[in-house]
């Protein structure tokens, strides 16, 4: 059936056609022609047949008086048979009234005498004459009879039996030229059908050709346009196509990209599945978020890790909270936000599952509640002891013993003094938080903030016989920062330091300029250091090493983040190494006052 | 789907073009195939007794050689057809009514050498100017019953009376006959025995009161003087030959293959054509058959009755429809449509044949012709003369015809004509041909005179009324 193929293309279509069709008139003209002109023989055979008879009749009804035939009445018809210039192909036979034939021109004299029924109805007066055809040993004959009248009485009839294949091999060689032009016309006509049809269909073929290309994903493709004709306008209306094509698919090319970018960059895991959850569609942060990876075609509920899983299609939005525990992190909590993809019908063609980490969100809910539980915590403490001591007071008969008295007292505004401190740094954080603290910055002299700051401590060292070293270095850069609270953060680390040093230890300052300009300050000491695991949190607020002891040292748990927001509001940086029981370092980095690099 | 329609359209389209042009081209020009065939016409008879002339045809039964007052019968055969024949070779000339005297009637009897031919009833003048060359006019005769040929033979002129025993007229003319004296010579050698002369039961010397009292034209009686020898012919049954109705069909009509065929009894068939103005009426019982074509019958009568016999002639040697010696017995005017019927007589070994007992119909063909045949009507059965056997017997003498007539209160002035014949019967599955004296009367009464079987007695069948 290859061969086939070939002609199912619209260039065969249109030769087939046309050649059929041509065939078709070539066909009906060819039979009409046909017809007409075999009539026209026929009648003219038949006329001319009609003219003999006729002819016949005239001189041969005197002879024909009924009932009175004989030997010499039948010599004289033969005579008059022999006499006239009749064609010898034919076989005239001379019948009389009752139907024989008493005279004949065929050289067989045995068809004489005997009854020819053919004429039998020109001879009851039925039909002037009739003309019949009839195969005879491969030949067609016409078999003509006409009656003899004679006084208006029919008294026998002429009957001509004319061969017609004289008439037929006229026709059939006109016939033959006919099919002969025919065939040359529909050679002829095939071709330029060919040529007519190439010229449609070539442009065709190539717009075709050019759209299958363009179909594999090509579109700087263009036809040529040779004429304005409706091929043209087509090939014109393509290339425009083309154009649009090309324009639209760069559009959406990018608008894919975008929101490539936008699912791959999303902070938020995304999901979408088909209407029986299989996932068509997913990001990188989901995988992230879940910790795996995501193939399409799987099964949502096979991907997340549900205790109940989600019943499919879903028709409502829905929100579900995964823990995912994992070694390496604590915990990580996902939020799992499934909308339902609706067609106006409202039926559900598919899920779009929006995973968001509300990890940190999760963590500073805690950290607050944790906050507002250590501000509590802390204040709730001093006004405990305040209130015992008061009630001590009241009831208990301290006030007759002042000594007893005072030291109640003594304690009393220790702890209220606390609480001040606790809600001054409070109230600072506060201000840092909100950024309403206005620093009087002014370019510093790092030595003597530094110096003032270790005159500040150096008795306390003295007193707890701690050694206190001073390292700074000549050069160092002035600093742009306010010095009350670069004091602040300096006492506060410098009392650090000192409070959870033992006798005998030893705390140092010193500052150096790194190699990108910045000034950094470090306060060491050989003091109790501080565990690895509190280590990263020992900037949160509230957050004690030791919560006694921290608390007996008068300390309100805010001094470092304190530190830290000054430093961060200057643009430094604050972060603490240690080694428990071996010793703790805090470095920050001021910004130096103007930019300058030195070599390290 | 839209396209496949098309395209089964177009091939459709295509399709039938080509079966349309397919069928036009074998379909022109229409063969009417089935055209009936030419068709040999079955021939029934012999064509021995095939008769191409009138004169042949309607030869009398008798003819009487007159000579010196001896009157002797030549009977139908070879020599009596010879003497037809040179007969019609002469032209009738000066025919003109006379009135002949006793005294010439007793001439004519006594001394005058001629020929009579006597025809067994009269026959139409015009039949009888058919015996004769050309076509002279015979005054105030429509009938003529015989033919008194006479004359010395001086250059071959002989004078001729055709006499009508009817009308009691007598026309006379003459005639050339080339070799007179040698037709009388073959007529004296095919002339059987001398008989005798009767007039109104009188025996031979009649005188002019005789002759006067008989009447303008006298008519005799001839019978032998002694018992004459004649054999019998005797047929089986079994050697009886039928015509086939069906060949009588394609015989009878132009297309027989139209025909329709109609049982009206459990006998009798009748065979109709398509415009139904043929019809066979087919007796199967009787085996006779009567075709009547009614478009014949309608049109316009042939005024001569000649041309009606060659009508005739030519339709029955067309099928040899003769099947034995036929001659025309006589002419008689149908009764229903006026036309002339004429009647033919089967002649076995120069007699007629009379008798249908055992065959109806079969001694006689009765034919009408128009424009063309309008009524035959015979029997199927005949018999081959050649197969008949012969016994020899005699017929009676004159005066045992006269004894016999008397036994029937009869006697010769009575008897219009008495001539030989055959009288046929069955007996032991065998068919007789009896020789008989067929006696025909004035009143029209027939009967047969034949010697009995013990050979002394004269049997008398037919007629059994004294006719008066």
């Amino acid at each position: 059936m290859r061969w086939l193929r070939v002609f199912n293309s619209v260039q065969w279509k249109v030769v087939v056609i046309y050649v059929l069709l041509l065939l078709i008139a070539m066909q009906l003209i060819g039979v009409y022609f046909f017809q007409k002109l075999e009539d026209h023989f026929y009648y003219t055979f038949r006329d001319d047949l009609k003219s003999q008879a006729g002819i016949l009749q005239e001189v041969v009804k005197d002879q024909m008086t009924p009932g009175t035939e004989s030997d010499e009445q039948k010599k004289r018809i033969d005579d008059i048979l022999n006499k006239l210039p009749l064609d010898k192909s034919n076989d005239v036979q001379i019948v009389d009234q009752e139907g024989v034939v008493i005279a004949t021109t065929s050289g067989e004299k045995s068809s004489e005498g005997v009854k020819n029924p053919r004429v039998d109805r020109v001879l009851q007066g039925y039909e002037d004459s009739t003309t019949e055809v009839n195969y005879q040993a491969g030949n067609r004959y016409m078999l003509y009879s006409y009656p003899i009248k004679n006084d208006g009485r029919i008294t026998g009839a002429v009957y001509i039996e004319a061969p017609m294949q004289g008439m037929y091999s006229t026709i059939k060689s006109i016939n033959k030229i006919l099919i002969k032009i025919t065939a040359i016309a529909m050679a002829g006509t095939s071709f330029l059908g060919i040529i007519l049809a190439r010229t449609i269909t070539n442009p065709i073929k190539e717009i075709t050709e050019q759209a299958t290309i363009m179909a594999e994903g090509d579109f700087d493709r263009k036809v040529t346009v040779k004429n304005d004709d409706e091929i043209g306008k087509l090939a014109s209306a393509f290339n425009h196509l083309a154009q649009h094509l090309r324009n639209a698919l760069s559009q959406k090319e990018e608008e894919k990209g975008r929101l490539q970018s936008v699912l791959a960059n999303m902070s938020d895991g995304v999901i979408a599945t088909d209407r029986k959850g299989k996932v068509i569609v997913s990001n990188r942060r989901a995988e992230e978020m879940l910790g795996k990876k995501v193939q399409h075609r799987k099964d949502i509920n096979q991907i997340l890790p549900l205790t109940n899983p989600i019943l499919l299609p879903l028709t409502e939005e829905r929100e579900i909270f995964l823990e995912l525990d994992r070694e390496e992190e604590d915990f990580t909590i996902i939020k799992l936000n499934f909308t339902p993809v609706l067609r106006a019908s409202r039926e559900a063609i598919g899920l779009i599952l929006v995973l968001q980490d509300v990890t940190e969100e999760e963590k500073l809910d805690r950290q607050r509640k944790e906050f507002v539980a250590n501000v509590s915590h802390e204040l709730r403490t001093p006004l405990t002891t305040i209130k015992s001591y008061l009630e001590a007071l009241d009831e208990g008969g301290a006030l007759e013993e002042p000594e007893l008295a005072s030291r109640f007292l003594g304690v009393t505004r220790q702890e209220a003094e606390r609480m001040t401190r606790l809600i001054n740094d409070l109230l600072q954080l506060s201000r840092l938080d909100s950024k309403k603290v206005r620093f009087h910055k002014q370019p510093l002299k790092p030595i003597e903030v530094l110096e003032a700051a270790a005159d500040r401590f150096r008795f306390q060292c003295q007193q707890k016989n701690i050694d206190f070293h001073l390292s700074l270095k000549e050069d160092l850069p002035r600093i742009y920062a306010a010095r009350d609270q670069i004091d602040q953060v300096l006492d506060n680390l410098l009392s650090n330091a000192v409070k959870y040093t033992p006798e005998g230890h030893s705390v140092s300052l010193s500052a150096r300029q790194k190699a990108d300009g910045f000034v950094e300050v470090a306060i060491s000491d050989t003091g109790i250091g501080i565990p690895q695991k509190d280590l990263e949190r020992i900037f949160e607020r509230f957050y004690r090493v030791d919560k006694a002891r921290s608390r007996s040292m008068g300390g309100t748990g805010l001094g470092l983040a304190i530190a830290r927001e000054i430093v961060q509001a200057h643009g430094g940086t604050i972060r603490m190494e240690s080694r428990y029981r071996e010793g703790t370092t805090v470095r920050i980095t001021l910004p130096p006052c103007e930019p300058e690099v030195t070599s390290s | 789907m839209k396209e496949s329609l098309k395209s089964l359209a177009l091939a459709l389209l295509v399709l039938t073009s080509i079966v349309q042009t397919g069928m036009l081209w074998y379909s022109s020009p229409s063969n009417q195939g089935n055209l009936p065939k030419l068709q040999h016409i079955p021939t029934i008879g012999h064509k021995d007794f095939q008769k191409e002339e009138i004169h042949q045809l309607a030869a009398p039964s008798e003819i009487m050689l007159h000579h010196d007052g001896e009157h002797r019968r030549i009977l139908p055969g070879a020599d009596h057809q010879t003497l037809i024949d040179r007969l019609h070779h002469a032209r009738l000339e000066n025919p003109q009514t006379i009135d002949p005297s006793p005294a010439e009637w007793k001439k004519w009897l006594d001394d005058e050498t001629g020929l009579e031919l006597r025809f067994r009833h009269e026959l139409p003048v015009e039949v009888i100017q058919a015996f004769f060359q050309g076509e002279t006019e015979i005054p105030e005769l429509d009938t003529v019953h015989r033919i008194w040929i006479s004359g010395e033979g001086d250059n071959n002129q002989v004078t001729v009376w055709l006499i009508s025993d009817q009308t009691q007229t007598v026309v006379e003319g003459t005639a050339l006959l080339q070799n007179y004296d040698e037709m009388l010579k073959l007529a004296d050698q095919a002339a059987e025995r001398p008989l005798k002369a009767f007039l109104n039961g009188k025996e031979g010397n009649f005188d002019e009161e005789d002759l006067k009292r008989e009447g303008a034209v006298p008519r005799f009686v001839y019978l032998p003087p002694n018992r004459a020898a004649i054999n019998r012919w005797s047929y089986n049954l079994e050697q009886k030959r039928q015509i086939n109705v069906e060949d009588m069909k394609m015989i009878l009509f132009r297309n027989p293959n139209n025909v329709e065929k109609t049982a009206i009894s459990n006998h009798i068939d009748i065979y109709t054509d398509v415009d139904s103005s043929r019809s066979l009426r087919y007796n199967e019982q009787n085996n006779t058959m009567v075709y009547t074509n009614l478009l014949n019958d309608t049109e316009q009568e042939l005024p001569d009755p000649r041309e009606k016999l060659n009508t005739i002639i030519s339709f029955m040697n067309r099928h040899s429809g003769w099947t034995g010696n036929y001659l025309l017995n006589r002419v008689e005017t149908n009764q229903d449509n006026g036309a002339s019927d004429f009647f033919f007589q089967l002649h076995v070994k120069g007699l007629p044949l009379y008798g249908s007992e055992p065959f109806p119909k079969w001694e006689e063909i009765r034919l009408s012709a128009q424009q063309g045949i309008t009524h035959y009507e015979r029997s199927l059965i005949f018999f081959s003369s050649r197969s008949g056997q012969k016994h020899p017997d005699h017929l009676p003498s004159g005066n045992e015809v006269r004894e016999a007539l008397k036994k029937q209160n009869a006697d010769l002035s009575d008897v219009r004509q008495i001539y030989p014949g055959y009288h046929a019967v069955t007996r032991e599955n065998k068919l007789e041909l009896e020789p008989v004296w067929v006696v025909d009367f004035y009143n029209g009464k027939q009967g047969f005179l034949s010697v009995s079987q013990t050979g002394r007695d004269v049997e008398w069948t037919g007629a059994k009324l004294k006719p008066s």
